[in-house]
């Protein structure tokens, strides 16, 4: 049986592949989880409206905005509710520690940050 | 194969398929992360890729799509398996001849294929490109979870090969 297929790269071969996938993947959510952080910042028509450190929140708290409103809790972030009709936002869920929540109606963007940065200019 | 024969047995895996989708979404979710899964019923579509052909697999994979949807889903989840099931099938279909000794490294492939078409299915249904940020998590659980389908396939086709009453 071996012999007969020695022409397509062996178990070996690709266990070792998908085992280097796999340490690419992990190395990508750890580096990924170094460069967010803690911080969130919401930007509204690219103007920053606020940065929280989520891991210094002991209470929950919302913040009303134009058309959404925030709720931060200690340690996440969402969007707690959204004037209009999709509720992308709001189904996009929790963020703790990495990616983003993008409110195209409303132009909202919640974003993940390692630290935080004198008004950082990137709009997003 | 003659075609009653080909159709029953399309229907018997079309309803295995369909019972192994429906247990495993009663199953509690493994992880936070929406979309990890087993995939048990893509032993049945990766089964049949080899034992019944291309055309009877696309048929077979529509019916379990479409009922799981109706039995353990709704629209957003049909719309989401759908797509996961296409770029499954079109990766499987492609890369098949090269694979019948090891289904496992097949079912891998196809298992990442269709967590990138249900990433994509997300990324324009939620109109936002940041839930690719699973693709990593997706793609260790694809490794994970397609090794064990391809095995179980592999080892079905092994069996049913030595017993010549089952019928080619």
């Amino acid at each position: 049986m071996k012999r007969i297929h020695s022409r397509s790269p062996s178990n070996k071969f690709w266990i070792a592949v998908f085992a280097a996938v796999i340490v690419l993947c992990i190395a990508f959510i750890l580096l990924s989880k170094m460069f967010s952080g803690h911080v969130a910042v919401i930007t509204q028509d690219g103007k920053e409206i606020a940065q929280i450190d989520l891991s210094r929140v002991t209470e929950s708290y919302t913040i009303p905005l134009e058309g959404n409103v925030i709720l931060v809790e200690p340690g996440a972030i969402r969007m707690h509710s959204a004037n209009c009709p999709d509720q992308i936002c709001v189904h996009q869920g929790v963020l703790h520690d990495t990616g983003r929540i993008v409110c195209l109606p409303n132009r909202v963007i919640i974003e993940m940050k390692h630290t935080k940065t004198q008004a950082d200019a990137k709009a997003g | 194969m003659n075609k009653t024969k080909r159709v029953a047995l399309d229907a018997v895996l079309a309803a295995i398929a369909l019972l192994l989708f429906i247990v495993e979404a009663q199953m509690p979710p493994l992880t936070s992360i929406p979309g990890i899964k087993i995939g048990l019923a893509n032993v049945v579509t990766l089964f049949a890729v080899y034992y019944c052909g291309k055309k009877d697999t696309a048929a077979i994979l529509f019916v379990r799509v479409a009922l799981g949807a109706i039995f353990a889903g709704n629209l957003s989840t049909f719309l989401y398996s759908f797509c996961g099931a296409c770029f499954c099938f079109l990766i499987t279909c492609l890369l098949a001849r090269f694979f019948r000794k090891k289904v496992w490294v097949l079912s891998v492939f196809g298992a990442a294929a269709h967590n990138t078409g249900q990433l994509l299915a997300a990324s324009v249904f939620m109109q936002t490109i940041s839930v690719f940020w699973y693709l990593p998590y997706l793609l260790i659980a694809a490794v994970c979870s397609g090794a064990f389908t391809g095995l179980c396939t592999q080892f079905i086709l092994n069996r049913i090969q030595n017993r010549k009453d089952i019928g080619q």
